[in-house]
């Protein structure tokens, strides 16, 4: 609480006299109000903030001390008189504000310009507050909707909207179809908002959606059918916040740390200088980061860079070396490795930006909210593919030395030949730099693959996504694939649903090379894909039910739906494939198992021209083997690897204590990975967003689980009866201890 | 990241939480354990659409606004205390309106 001192009768020169001498040690603000006489001897002492107004007489020998303990509260002295010998040591901005300041005596004023972060600490309530009349509109399940969308306030009609929040990245991005097919009636320039109306049983209430988006893509499709013209318009919105994702300096920009990297040499600085046309150099930024850390590293990204007020986290506050923004990567691209290995999920609220880890349970005593199971028409609960595996190999990194990477984003959409389907896709390619030269690209490896085919009304048909995987010493080490698809669903007559079709996951592993003791050689690759089976029971082969891969049997017109086929997930292939040194050549022997055939093709053996050897990089690691204990045994239950192959993880990025514990949960999850869930609600929940959790029921009530959102979609459109209709997909993940 | 944190009654740290209340409900009770130290005080961020509430657990005072009034936890200094907490929602102008109101523990209430 401030304490102070001040007048309230101005007819009185001076109302509060300390005449003696005086200590005052205050834990909130001080204020020394007009008129205020220090006559004596004083020590003040305010560890919060210290100000001075108006006319305070500081008479006597002064020693005048402030801490502030928060960057946003100055020590500020107004009009002072500081007659006696003062000392005045300021922590925090020291600031001597307007009016006559008069330092009668000898005075010692000292202020340092660093400002001491406050000591505090806590937690947040997000809270969706909703008016009574929404409240009862959602309890009632009222699912009478409209939609709007204006241009510069304009409205403009639409028949079909899907607003689309994924799971990695921020903001939303808006696809519309225009009543009228006229490209013209939303500029690019224009600012977008889209509101989704709620029937409360007396009105329509707005729930805006997304506002101040712009336009990012525009289809326009000319054609006749009938002889009538069908032509149509379709457009794509981004919000503001997804829009700052995109965000990148103005110039190459590399913080460091001076106290573990040297900073970087001049001829690589040289090398990053940009011109402009008109021959003007823009030189790259190069900023020293004493002890530098990550949230220095998301505050220069997030906060300076892209405009956030605050970054709040719960992920370890771990060391950096070097951080380089580019260009063309920009902010969240440089930022992205730092964070991969937390797997966090970025939100925003207000102008906070939140990145959260899953590692936290909900606090005891707190029940998610609940979802029934009448609340959704489909649920799809995938458990991704358990890896028995008892022990783990963390990479830790024993010096500065060596690689880094940053990613660049690639994104492209293109309409596809037949004019009716588009696709959509994102590719994240890793940039390997050296510490002492990091303008040069030493090579690059595609990270991630994601590709999206949608029909003409936004429709996903197919989704592939292809994660690569790599070791301590940046080299790949294989991948997981998954492919969903819009097929024929058997347990619903047919209907085309949205499935899990294939799951791959490869890997790969090396060996010293044979003669080069500085290099390693690719020996094995190994990729095991798992998959949508047919059974087909009306069709028995040797005695059993006739099986075949679902995608196969979609592509060969297979499926029939009047049949008595049924679908299973299980493993469909392995691939082994070995490579072997022999001088300048290399021997490649390839061996496949089909599973669903039980059939071992026999192996083949080429002889190619060539090497499989990789330079060993200049990078000093230890590996520890981590192991689960006996008691929690995994598969199980040794204390050993088990004579299983072992994962490894790279922890050469992180501190060895940081990255051990977050191995230690990345060996627990391989045993037991969290589910994955889609969600289709025949309404919309406009409470339901990113970092919601929601206890999921099935059938009878029984518990699916406890989820939390990660991703989600909403999708209107005007049904053949003339109503409007309103549904979301939630993606969300199952929380964990 | 502050070395401190406050925790729920495993021990986890409480981060975030999320809740959907409608205008003038409460939500339920969650018990944060507080480390306490002189001069600090426990508060929270003050708005028109909802308010934090808090009292020590056990206690049988009404719970408190703390965004109004901070609670001195000197006279706990050194311990950690537990706290009852749960959220007030008022009203809103419309539809939906996310709040977020941060608890913190603080020299500068």
């Amino acid at each position: 609480m401030p304490i102070v001192l001040s007048i309230e009768n101005e007819g009185l020169p001076v109302a509060a006299v300390l005449s003696g001498a005086t200590e005052l040690t205050a834990n909130g603000t001080v204020i020394l109000g007009s008129r205020v006489m220090l006559a004596g001897a004083t020590e003040l002492v305010a560890n919060g903030s210290l100000l001075i107004e108006a006319s305070a007489n500081l008479a006597g020998g002064t020693e005048l001390i402030a801490t502030g303990r928060l960057n946003s509260e100055a020590n500020v002295f107004g009009a002072a008189n500081l007659a006696g010998a003062t000392a005045l040591t300021a922590d925090s901005e020291g600031r001597l504000w307007g009016g006559p300041v008069v330092l009668a005596g000898a005075t010692e004023l000292v202020a340092t310009g660093s400002v001491d972060k406050g000591v505090e600490f806590g937690f947040t309530f997000f809270v969706d507050v909703m008016d009574a009349a929404l409240t009862n509109a959602v309890n009632n399940n009222n699912r009478s909707y409209a939609a709007r969308l204006t241009a510069d306030g304009v409205p403009v009609a639409i028949i079909r909207a899907t607003l689309d929040a994924p799971d990695d990245t921020l903001g939303t991005e808006l696809s519309v179809t225009l009543a009228r097919p006229d490209a013209n009636l939303v500029s690019l320039a224009a600012s977008l908002t889209f509101e989704l109306e709620i029937w409360t049983g007396t009105g329509f209430e707005p729930v805006p959606l997304l506002t101040g988006g712009k336009v990012s893509s525009r289809s326009v499709r000319y054609a006749n059918e009938e002889g009538l013209p069908a032509d149509s318009v379709s457009i794509t919105i981004v919000d503001v916040m997804a829009d700052r994702w995109n965000l990148a300096p103005e110039a190459q920009t590399i913080l460091y740390d001076p106290q573990t990297v040297d900073p970087p040499q001049l001829n690589s600085q040289t090398d990053l200088r940009i011109y402009t046309s008109e021959g003007e150099p823009i030189e790259p930024v190069v900023e020293a980061v004493p002890n530098m850390r990550l949230s220095d590293v998301l505050e220069a990204a997030y906060v300076s860079g892209c405009g956030f007020d605050h970054v709040v986290t719960n992920i370890d506050d771990f060391p950096v070396e070097q951080v380089s923004f580019t260009m063309t990567g920009g902010y969240d691209a440089a930022v992205r490795p730092l964070l991969a290995a937390f797997d966090p999920l970025p939100f925003v609220v207000g102008n906070d930006l939140w990145l959260i880890s899953f590692d936290n349970p909900l606090p005891a005593g707190f029940n998610a909210r609940e979802f029934p199971a009448g609340n959704a028409i489909g649920i799809d609960d995938d458990l991704p593919g358990v890896e028995t595996v008892d022990a783990i190999l963390v990479k830790l990194r024993d010096d500065g030395s060596g690689e880094y990477f940053t990613e660049r984003l690639e994104t492209n959409t293109v309409r596809n030949a037949d004019g009716l389907t588009s696709t959509d896709t994102e590719r994240r390619v890793r940039e390997y730099r050296n510490f002492d030269n990091p303008t040069q690209i030493i090579r690059e490896e595609e990270a991630s693959l994601r590709v999206r085919v949608l029909d003409s009304a936004f429709t996903v048909l197919s989704e592939e996504s292809r994660t690569a995987t790599f070791d301590a010493l940046n080299r790949p080490t294989g991948y997981r694939r998954t492919l969903s698809m819009r097929l024929p669903d058997l347990t619903s007559d047919g209907h085309l649903a949205t499935q899990n079709v294939v799951e791959e996951m490869q890997y790969i592993t090396y060996t010293p090379h044979p003669l080069l003791p500085s290099k390693d050689t690719q020996d094995r690759v190994e990729t095991v894909t798992r998959g949508l089976i047919l059974i087909d029971h009306d069709n028995e082969y040797l005695g059993e039910p006739y099986r075949l891969p679902f995608l196969d049997a979609h592509k060969s017109g297979y499926i029939d739906i009047d049949a008595d086929q049924e679908t299973e997930f299980g493993m469909i292939k392995t691939e082994i494939i070995t490579l072997k040194v022999s001088g300048a050549q290399v021997q490649r022997e390839r061996s496949l198992v089909n599973h669903v055939a039980s059939v071992a093709d026999a192996p083949s053996v080429q002889t190619l021209p060539g090497s499989a050897d990789i330079d060993r990089r200049a990078f000093h690691t230890r590996t520890v083997l981590l192991r689960l204990p006996a008691t929690s045994g995994g598969r199980f239950g040794s204390p050993s690897t088990g004579g299983r192959r072992v994962q490894e993880f790279d922890g050469t990025s992180l501190p060895s204590s940081v990255a051990m514990r977050l191995a230690q949960q990345r060996l627990a999850r391989l045993n037991s990975p969290p589910r994955n869930v889609g969600v289709q609600m025949p309404f919309v929940d406009p409470s339901i967003r990113r970092g919601s959790d929601i206890k999921l029921r099935g059938r009878g009530g029984a518990l699916v689980g406890t989820f939390i959102v990660r991703g989600y979609s909403v999708t209107v459109e005007r049904a053949n009866t003339g109503s409007v209709e309103a549904t979301m997909t939630l993606r969300a993940r199952e929380l964990k201890q | 990241m502050s070395a401190q944190v406050i925790t729920d009654s495993n021990g986890s740290p409480l981060v975030y939480i999320n809740l959907r209340l409608d205008e003038g409900a409460q939500s339920v009770v969650i018990v944060g354990n507080v480390p306490c130290s002189a001069g600090m005080f426990l508060t929270a961020a003050a708005d028109a659409r909802a308010q934090v509430l808090a009292r020590p657990s056990g206690s049988v005072d009404a719970f408190i606004d703390i965004a109004v009034a901070s609670v001195a936890l000197a006279p706990w200094d050194g311990q950690t205390i537990a706290f009852d907490f749960k959220v007030a929602a008022l009203s809103v102008a419309a539809g939906i309106e996310r709040v977020a109101l941060p608890v913190r523990v603080t020299y500068n209430p």
